[in-house]
């Protein structure tokens, strides 16, 4: 199941079923799957300031 | 709760999330980081990776982007102002609060984002040091044949953008600047930490080197309360949309003129 996590700071949504065109990363890749030196796209934050979006 | 306590606490600060604004945002946003100035700046940073700066390449990158930078702190300062002056008139006691998302990225800027230690290095100061520390004069960062027109002309644009233009447009300006900053800093600072005994730095950590630091450090906080406040117009006037989206990319369009001069110029300046 698609999952999606917020950056804690800018409230920036990464969707797994998405991926992110801005950082070349592909529809469909999971959170996890993510390195390490991710960045927000839109404010740098690191990885670990994302959460988990739970409905 | 103590009198101390009531200071800790500062509650509906944040924009809530709603999706219609959210989107508004998302798109301003979005539209920042896909600009072509995003690209010049990739380049500009492989540059300080590939090879140190010599005397010559350090005095047109630093007079250049000081050009830029000078006219920053007062911008942010003056609109504060402005959004303090706007939201007192229709939220008496929330005005201040609203102007502080603003007022926040510049803290850091006048040295005050730490109240315990009283006034820290300004970060004007901070880059003197570093540039004194790199063999720049005051007389090698005001030549005019070192700084770049295009640093010129966003120094005048942020002056005029941040004080005069539409409340929006300012505020579009300032979103796109606080993002852009939390990219090129980072390569400012490994660039220079690469070449750390080319520069004469001691090492990777030299102080010398905290005005790249504190901008990587700060700039996602900057990001985000210039999200905060552009959300809360959203939310009271639907119609700035537009005029922040004008701002963010008249702000973009000058950031990508300036590092495409300085990628001109510096890829044959290099030690």
């Amino acid at each position: 199941m698609s999952k999606e996590y917020e950056c804690q700071l800018c409230h920036y949504t990464y969707s797994e079923s998405d991926g992110e065109p801005l950082e070349s990363i592909e529809p469909g890749t999971k959170w996890e799957d993510l390195a390490d030196d991710f960045k927000c796209p839109h404010c740098r934050a690191k990885k670990k300031m994302f959460k988990e979006l739970v409905d | 709760m103590s009198i101390q306590e009531a200071f800790n606490v500062r509650e509906n600060e944040q924009a809530l999330h709603d999706t219609k604004h959210d989107a508004t945002y998302n798109n301003i946003a979005g539209s920042i980081v896909r600009h072509g100035a995003i690209k010049e700046l990739d380049r500009f940073g492989q540059i300080l990776a590939n090879k140190p700066l010599d005397h010559e390449g350090l005095a047109v990158f630093f007079g250049t982007v000081w050009a830029f930078f000078k006219d920053v702190p007062a911008g942010i300062i003056a609109l504060a102002a402005r959004v303090t002056d706007e939201w007192i008139k229709e939220d008496t006691w929330n005005g201040t609060a609203k102007a502080a998302h603003i007022l926040y990225a510049s803290v850091d800027e006048y040295g005050l984002h730490q109240h315990s230690k009283h006034m820290l290095p300004t970060h004007h100061q901070m880059f003197k040091e570093l540039t004194s520390h790199l063999g720049l004069s005051d007389a090698d960062l005001f030549d005019t044949k070192h700084v770049l027109p295009e640093g010129v002309a966003m120094g005048n644009n942020t002056h005029r953008m941040y004080r005069s233009e539409f409340l929006g447009e300012a505020l579009g300006f300032h979103l796109a600047s606080e993002m852009t900053s939390s990219r090129e800093f980072q390569y400012f600072l490994e660039g220079f930490q690469r070449y750390a005994s080319e520069y004469g730095l001691t090492d990777q950590d030299d102080p010398v080197l905290a005005f790249f630091a504190i901008h990587c450090d700060v700039e996602p906080m900057h990001v985000a309360t210039g999200r905060d406040i552009l959300v809360s117009y959203l939310e009271k006037n639907e119609s700035i949309g537009p005029q922040a989206l004008r701002g963010a990319m008249a702000f973009m369009d000058g950031f990508e003129q300036m590092f495409a001069a300085l990628n001109k110029r510096l890829s044959s300046s290099i030690q």
